[in-house]
């Protein structure tokens, strides 16, 4: 008998071994509790400094798991970024801010006010924080206009009406000060102007000696950005980008034999947006359709000799304008602004 | 050689009848007909819209031929040959092949059955364990309810009808070991061609002798799929294994005896790298006695079964409770689908399940809270206790079972819900005691279920699940029986259902509130020309109502004629 009671506790002990008693699913209290704030909200740093790689997170505690949802504006920029989420507690795993933007412009330095958001509680809370140096984006910047016009650019404007081509600062900038504003009014052409950039107009420090831009040769690791602004009312605005290689280096572009890629934008949202392609998925292109390329139909960003902006437009459809600004090559992914 | 009983051949219900000397060749047959008549009304506004009356019925003769070939092998194979009543020569006739099985003993040491096979091991590794909302022992609702279990090979021996081959053999020893059996098994629950890889569910069993009074035991089951048999990448693997214990011993008036198993689980789906892997395990012990003198027998137990047990062969449900019933399967003027209840239970075959199922099965907190997947319900911890008596004069049984029951990890909460499971059962004899040559049986079903969760507002749970069931069956003449039966079920409470995703992981809580009343009053006329064939003629009137569910109350009544004869 004995010895039967001590195989009946062996066996209550084995099967048992290991079994969890967390319990299972959500917690009920983060379902049918009641919200009640345990921390409020506070920064983990007064000022930063992102483009050294710093960044800031943000902390507070409620009584239940909830929705909730950080505002961070730029007060001098009005650029926005929004973090949200739903848990019991913001911390630096949830609430890191790096510096990025979710609505356009860039932050610039400036004091930024962080705003939280609880909606079931209709709960808000502020705090600010001081930027002390702004996100500094890696990658190639092509453009960004804050040094103004640049005499090796090559630009072109019709005689036409209300024509204006020029870099300026009467809006806001999607990044720094300056944009470029390309308007006007063409009844006999869809060409309004363009803005031809070539590789020369940088200097022999930045090109490293060679006649195209400093690009890595993979081009699905080579990303396109720029961004875009329609203003209101504008809906007939196209802008056509060409990117031209120099296949055999010889310092210039022949379009008869060399290769040409092409990026059409249509429909323009008001406000600035921003517009990310992977070099090896641009395409050559013959009046707004695809085409066999001219040259060796590889896709070399390393070759780059020249990039082009033509701003177009129905004839008929009369004014048009378009705001351009940041256009930058990164590599390894798209811009993360 | 001994024989072995846990592979269980061919369970059929039926007679066999010898066509030849030496019964080389010989038939076994079931044949039924029943005409069913129902009308169905709702209560408040009237349904226009259904046709409140119904008419239906069939016959139907299964038709089993053995064949012998020597002495060490049968082959098997039943014909059902079914007719819906309104055909007429044919039309509306189907022939079905309901068994086929190849069995026999190679050797003289290896005993088989291929093709069809009825199996079992433990609660805890294959079993095709009873709801216990359907317990009763009415003739006049049980008899349907025997008839669509009979359908779909569902047993009191609890096993899974299968297709695929089992064994057993066995050893003798003169020291150490009195003597080892061996059962193996393995059958397909998954075909290809329908989706999704072969799946197999295959093991067996050893039983070690090692004394007269002990048995060693080791369970081992898997359900897994064959990788490369379709283009899903992805392969389930389950396997199940335990060891156990059983003792008995004779001591003067007591049979003693004590049971033991403890095993565990693994679930995983190969391939799919979102999918956890989840690993369990439980511990099952009893002890119990029976007394000779006075025929009483208690036991009491201990089980606790992690929460991430799983184990297809002994968790997979007998009701499909996703599915509608097939009998007035819309109603109202709105034609939505009606709940089915336990009137539905008791007659549509549709409902239930007769195949194995990875994961855990859905199933409703109405109709069985406290251990909805058996006995191996995951997630469960507590005591079992279980007397039987009888009185010497063969007038009076009853029984009794209670378990209480503990969540083992809490629901979205650290606050546990208590189950506590009441079922007794009495059967009182009284054409025995009054000394009648014919029966005069009162037989009661009580059986009460609750669900309770303290705690703050949102935890609190209350759910009680009761039915009672009492029945009245009187010989007034020779073979001539008066029957009558009242059956009560009601689900009154709430709790927080557990919503699983398909790795059977808790995703969510459905509050679901019920106040049901289910209520079975019928009665009727049964005329035995033997015991194997009986014709039978019931009214039965059905009301379900659940003001909480936002459906319809409705009256249900059914006149049936049923003859059924088992050779």
């Amino acid at each position: 008998m004995k010895g039967t009671l001590k195989f009946i506790t062996l066996f209550a002990l084995i099967g048992m071994l290991g079994c969890s008693e967390d319990p299972e699913g959500p917690l009920l209290s983060d379902l049918y509790g009641e919200f009640s704030l345990i921390a409020g909200l506070e920064v983990s740093s007064d000022a930063v400094d992102f483009c050294s790689g710093e960044s800031v997170f943000f902390t507070a505690e409620f009584s239940k798991s909830t929705d909730w949802e950080l505002r961070i504006q730029g007060l001098s920029s009005g650029s926005e970024k929004i973090i949200s989420g739903k848990s019991r507690r913001l911390d630096a795993t949830n609430t890191s801010w790096n510096g990025s933007t979710t609505d356009f412009p860039l932050f610039r330095a400036e004091q930024a006010e962080i705003t939280l958001y609880v909606p079931e509680d209709t709960l808000y809370m502020k705090d600010t924080v001081s930027i002390d140096v702004p996100k500094c984006d890696e990658g190639f910047v092509l453009l960004d206009f804050e040094s103004g016009e640049n005499p090796l650019w090559d630009e072109f404007v019709q005689s036409g009406g209300q024509m204006t081509f020029n870099v300026d600062d009467v809006d806001t900038a999607a990044q720094g000060q300056y944009y470029y504003d390309m308007a006007g009014e063409v009844n006999w052409d869809w060409l309004i102007g363009y803005l031809y950039v070539p590789s020369a107009s940088f200097s022999d420090s930045v090109l490293q000696g060679g006649n195209t831009l400093p690009l890595s040769g993979d081009p699905n690791n080579v990303y396109v950005n720029f961004l875009l602004n329609s203003p209101v009312g504008i809906t007939n605005e196209l802008l056509l980008i060409r990117i031209n290689e120099d296949e055999d280096l010889d310092g210039t572009f022949n379009g008869a034999n060399e290769d040409q890629y092409s990026i059409e934008i249509r429909n323009v949202d008001p406000g600035w947006n921003l517009y990310s392609f992977k070099y090896s998925e641009l395409a050559a292109l013959f009046n707004g359709q695809p085409t066999n390329a001219a040259g060796n139909d590889l896709h070399e960003p390393d070759k780059i000799h020249q990039v082009e902006f033509l701003f177009l437009a129905n004839p008929s459809s009369g004014y048009s304008r378009l705001l351009m600004d940041y256009v930058v090559f990164t590599e390894g992914g798209p811009l993360d602004p | 050689m001994k024989k072995l009983s846990y592979t269980l051949f061919a369970a059929m219900i039926v007679a066999q009848l010898s066509a030849q000397d030496g019964r080389n060749l010989w038939l076994s047959s079931y044949s039924r007909g029943l005409i069913y008549t129902d009308e169905m009304k709702t209560d408040g506004v009237p349904d226009t819209v259904t046709a409140a009356r119904t008419q239906s019925g069939h016959a139907l003769v299964d038709l089993g031929l053995h064949v012998q070939p020597n002495p060490n092998l049968e082959v098997m194979g039943m014909i059902r040959v079914r007719n819906d009543f309104g055909g007429f020569w044919g039309s509306g006739v189907t022939f079905d092949l309901r068994q086929l099985w190849v069995r026999g003993v190679i050797a003289d040491i290896i005993r088989f059955q291929l093709g069809d096979i009825d199996y079992r091991m433990s609660p805890y590794t294959f079993r095709n364990e009873d709801e216990w909302i359907l317990g009763g022992t009415s003739t006049v609702s049980q008899t349907s309810l025997d008839m669509l279990r009979y359908d779909i090979f569902q047993n009191d021996q609890e096993t899974w009808r299968q297709q695929g081959l089992a064994m057993d053999f066995g050893f003798q020893f003169k020291k150490v070991l009195d003597e080892v059996n061996f059962s193996l098994f393995t059958t397909r629950t998954n075909s290809a061609d329908f989706g999704g890889s072969d799946r197999l569910y295959g093991g067996g069993m050893m039983d070690l002798q090692v004394a007269k009074e002990w048995h060693l035991l080791y369970h081992y089951a898997n359900l897994f799929d064959i990788p490369e048999t379709s283009a899903d990448p992805v392969q389930l693997n389950n396997p199940v294994q335990s060891i156990g214990l059983k003792w008995n011993r004779s001591l003067r008036e007591y049979e003693l005896f004590a049971n033991a198993e403890a095993g565990r689980s693994r679930l995983e789906w190969k391939g799919d790298v979102d999918a956890p892997v989840l690993e369990g395990g439980f511990s099952d012990v009893e002890a119990g006695l029976y007394h000779r003198a006075s025929r009483l027998k208690a036991s009491l137990g201990w089980r606790a079964v992690g929460a991430n047990f799983r184990s297809p062969g002994a968790q997979t449900k007998r009701i499909r409770f996703e599915r509608s019933p097939n009998a007035y399967q819309r109603y109202t003027n709105d034609q939505v689908l009606r709940p089915f209840s336990t009137y539905d239970l008791l007659r549509d075959g549709t409902l239930y399940n007769t195949q194995l199922e990875a994961g855990l099965m859905t199933f409703d907190p109405r109709y069985g809270n406290a251990l909805p997947y058996g006995t191996a319900t995951p997630n469960r911890s507590g005591v079992n206790a279980r007397v039987d008596w009888q009185t010497e004069d063969g007038v009076l049984d009853l029984g009794v079972r209670w378990t209480s029951l503990d969540d083992i990890a809490g629901q979205g909460t650290d606050e546990l819900r208590n189950f506590q499971l009441i079922q007794g059962n009495a059967s009182l004899h009284l054409g025995t005691y009054f000394g009648w040559e014919r029966d005069l049986d009162l037989d009661l079903v009580f059986s009460s279920e609750n669900t309770t969760r303290d705690g703050k507002a949102y935890e609190q749970s209350d759910l009680n699940n009761q039915l009672i069931d009492v029945a009245l069956e009187w010989e007034f003449f020779e073979h001539l029986s008066l029957l009558a039966e009242w059956r009560s079920y009601t689900s009154k409470g709430n709790d927080l259902f557990a919503v699983r995703d398909l790795y059977t992981q808790v995703t969510d809580f459905q509050e679901v509130q019920f106040d049901g009343q289910e209520q079975l009053i019928g009665g009727g006329m049964q005329y035995r020309f033997n015991q194997k064939i009986a014709a039978q003629l019931f009214y039965q009137s059905f009301n379900w109502s659940d003001p909480l569910s936002g459906y319809q109350a409705y009256r249900w009544n059914n006149w049936q004629f049923n003859f059924i004869m088992t050779l």
